[in-house]
């Protein structure tokens, strides 16, 4: 391999205390095949290193190949990238990882893509596993994503704003100037990385084409594949798509969302993100009662990623009380108008409606379960209790007949104690008698009908005798078969009466 | 579930729908209560007082009876002016407020009735909708294009309904919770329609076939059951167009059956029921049959000449 001053690819891993499977990485590095003409460097950035990192890129540098040791101090993959990135001068930058094997022809297919596919900005393809002996029996493909594998098979595609599925640095080249356009990896994600400046990619309007020749392959620790440390991926990933708002940048049909986001929320947390973890708990179980482990766990790190997602939301943003109370209605409109395509009310329109929905809705419910009245809305009870005695025991008010022996006439007719009827008079008085503390006000009741009948009767609007009194009993009757009694009640009991003789109340 | 409820109360639909049933129901409401003489309950004894609730937090009081005598005037005026769509929105509101007050005042008395709940709960509704933009005069005096389907007819109309059920419902409800299954296969209906000819009502039975129906267990069973089943079931009425078939014809069914058999009169009830026609298809129905009957009315022509 020759050494020209300007490689056409630099080739950069940043590395951490694993120099034994870096040599392994660099082996295959600096034994590429590449064509004539082609130049290329390997960066290696020493992320703070206190193992013998050095030593062994000493070791390949004093090779053929040419091999730099760069050194970045600052903790984190972020900061050894883009040490990498600004120590090099090719016009295509390549990733890997120190736990990869790339393979042969990988540098010269990187520069083979760029060159027949100007318009993408990156080129990525699938990172295949090198397993160790024994594999859980849960751990299928579901379960790829913790252990950085991905193959999206033999197709070669772009990913984009539309389709933004994500590539990894393990198997990553970009070209320069998307560095100058869209700045390096971000130093606030420690993890994901990759994933956001892929997003900075496709929101500035960049491709990345996927290409199933460019082929990396990585080595899976048996640490990796244990449920403890799936789940604890899970809930770190879910907290830095947090950070990325991840689960708001994208929309119904999976491609990024323009911006500004979406400004529904449920405490600070789009409420999509909820209704995907109640889905995810909920298919979990399912998958669990029918045995089907593998995808129970599956679902089960998707809902620990959602917690964890909505967990550093709140973390993030901290709603404020406002936020807190205001919240719910905004999302309940805000899905109402989402549900309602034809829907042509205001927001203002949509609360009084809601609000006399919640008054009708809701009063009526209150009574029905508490079994109180508040007419106009009430808890309708009539005929409710069941019957088992076939008697009848009621209240009556009677006229007595002036100047008629006392004769007394049933006073049932509406006209005549109007604007009462008889079954609103005598619930009255019933209720008058069995209150205590409201009884002393049957005989003012009484007169008041005595002298309503009487100024009725005088202005003719009926044709009812003249009474001298009325009187209230308490009457018992055996209902019969034919109602052959009604006028003969078996037995009743003189409550009061009143007389136009008798003096009124003072009141 | 949200898209459901969203879709239920505002898929739009047609103002003919909301119009045609407000004019029925002012017009019902008008007619009902045109002959009512609420001024004579501003003389009864403040002895029989027992406020409302509504009553008791509004400080409502009986007025006197000239005063009252004025409101009622008023309030059939505001009626009859809902019933045509004349200031829809206003006569609406004048409709709605006194009518709380007008209808609602007897029930401060000793004893609440629960016949007129429904119309007051509808003409509150009506309020404040757009009721006025079809079938009224406001209609057809306004200039500029019409809104003939909008989300604005739906919703009034749907809350009408559910009024409607929540009265069915939580009367079959209070009935199984109160009396369990016995109030269908007690003697309790029996008894009921006994007792109905005891004078216990507010009217009398139209008839005396309730006595009959007693002294036949299974008959009153089957009713009692009947009942209980329409009630309970109303609800889906509202989300099931082959339901509403039933249920509603159903309902009105016992209404009529529970005023000839046991006195009560459910006059509002009967009233509200014309929100569940679909008068938009009533009226294309109407239309089509009155454009066949033309076209038949017409000497048939050939080559467009008489045959005549």
């Amino acid at each position: 391999m020759s050494r020209p001053h300007q490689p056409d690819i630099s080739v950069v891993i940043s590395t951490h205390n694993r120099s034994a499977l870096l040599a392994r990485a660099l082996g295959a590095l600096v034994n590429q095949e590449v064509p004539p003409g082609l130049a290329y460097e390997v960066v290696v950035v020493d992320n703070g290193s206190t193992d013998d990192t050095r030593q062994v890129v000493d070791r390949f540098s004093a090779g053929a190949a040419v091999v730099r040791y760069v050194h970045e101090p600052r903790l984190g993959v972020s900061y050894g990238r883009n040490t990498g990135i600004w120590t090099t001068t090719a016009p295509l930058i390549a990733f890997t990882d120190d736990d990869n094997i790339v393979c042969r022809g990988w540098v010269a297919t990187i520069k083979a893509l760029m060159d027949a596919h100007p318009d993408a900005w990156a080129v990525g393809g699938p990172v295949r596993a090198e397993w160790p002996d024994h594999i859980p029996s849960w751990l299928d493909r579901r379960h790829w994503g913790p252990l950085a594998i991905l193959d999206y098979g033999n197709t070669t595609f772009y990913t984009s704003a539309r389709d933004p599925r994500c590539l990894l640095t393990a198997n990553l080249a970009f070209r320069r100037e998307v560095f100058d356009r869209i700045d390096g990896f971000s130093a606030d994600f420690p993890r994901c990385q990759d994933h956001e400046l892929l997003v900075r990619l496709w929101q500035a309007g960049g491709l990345a084409l996927y290409a199933p020749a460019l082929v990396v392959g990585a080595t899976i620790e048996t640490e990796r594949l244990t449920r403890p440390y799936h789940r604890r991926w899970h809930a770190r990933h879910g907290r830095f798509s947090a950070a990325m708002q991840s689960e708001e940048l994208l929309d119904s049909a999976g491609g990024l969302r323009p911006a500004p986001l979406s400004r529904a929320a449920l405490f600070a947390v789009p409420p999509h993100v909820y209704a995907e973890l109640v889905r995810a708990l909920r298919s979990a179980a399912a998958s669990f009662t029918r045995r089907r482990s593998s995808l129970a766990l599956a679902q089960w790190y998707h809902a620990v990623y959602l917690a964890a997602y909505i967990r550093q939301t709140i973390a993030i943003k901290r709603p404020g009380a406002r936020q807190i109370v205001s919240d719910p209605f905004r999302l309940l409109f805000a899905r109402l108008r989402y549900h309602a395509a034809g829907i042509d009310l205001g927001t203002a329109r949509l609360v009084v409606i809601h609000s006399l929905l919640a008054i009708l809705i809701g009063g009526s419910f209150y009574d029905i379960y508490t079994g109180r009245e508040h007419w106009p809305l009430s808890p309708y009870p009539m005929f409710s209790i069941v019957e088992n005695d076939p008697s009848l025991r009621c209240l009556r008010i009677v006229g007595v007949r002036a100047g008629a022996g006392a004769e007394e006439i049933t006073l049932l007719d509406s006209d005549l104690i109007a604007p009462f009827d008889q079954c609103r008079l005598t619930s009255a008085l019933s209720r008058t008698y069995s209150d205590a503390a409201r009884r002393p006000n049957i005989h003012d009741q009484l007169r008041d009908c005595l002298d309503r009948y009487e100024e009725r009767r005088r202005a003719g609007l009926h044709d009812g005798a003249p009474l001298d009194g009325v009187r209230l009993y308490e009457m018992r009757w055996t209902l019969r078969p034919d109602a052959s009694n009604v006028a003969q009640p078996d037995s009743r009991q003189l409550i009061d009466a009143v007389y136009r003789s008798s003096p009124r109340a003072s009141s | 579930m949200i898209g459901r409820w969203s879709r239920f109360w505002f898929l739009p639909s047609s103002a003919t729908d909301l119009g045609v049933s407000r004019l029925c129901f002012f017009a019902g409401v008008f007619a009902m209560y045109a002959t009512e003489d609420f001024s004579a309950w501003g003389s009864v004894s403040d002895a029989f007082w027992l406020p409302l609730p509504l009553f008791s937090v509004l400080h409502l009081k009986a007025l006197s009876p000239d005063v009252l005598g004025v409101m009622q005037v008023v309030w059939r005026a505001a009626l009859a002016l809902s019933a045509v769509g004349l200031f829809t929105r206003t006569s609406t509101i004048v409709s709605t407020a006194l009518g709380v007050y007008l209808l609602g005042l007897p029930h401060n008395f000793g004893q609440t009735y629960h016949f007129d709940a429904v119309l007051v709960i509808a003409m509150a509704v009506l309020a404040c909708s757009r009721a006025g933009d079809a079938c009224s005069i406001d209609a057809s005096l306004r200039d500029g294009p019409r809104l003939t389907w909008s989300s604005e007819y739906t919703w009034p109309i749907r809350a009408i309904w559910v009024a409607v059920a929540l009265v069915f419902f939580s009367a079959g409800l209070a009935k199984l919770r109160y009396g369990g299954l016995a109030w269908i296969t007690s003697d309790n209906m029996s008894i009921l329609l006994t007792r109905a000819l005891y004078h216990v009502s507010d009217a009398d039975p139209l008839t005396s076939i309730g006595l009959w129906i007693a002294a036949h267990r299974w008959l009153a069973h089957t009713l009692a059951a009947a009942a209980v089943v329409t009630e309970v079931a109303f609800p889906l009425a509202l989300i099931s167009r082959s339901a509403r078939l039933v249920l509603v014809p159903a309902a009105i069914g016992m209404l009529i059956t529970i005023r000839l058999l046991m006195g009560p009169t459910f006059g509002g009830f009967l009233i509200v029921n014309v929100f569940w026609v679909p008068w938009y298809l009533v009226a294309a129905r109407v239309e089509t049959f009155v454009a066949a009957r033309r076209n038949a009315a017409k000497p048939a022509a050939i080559d467009g000449q008489s045959v005549h």
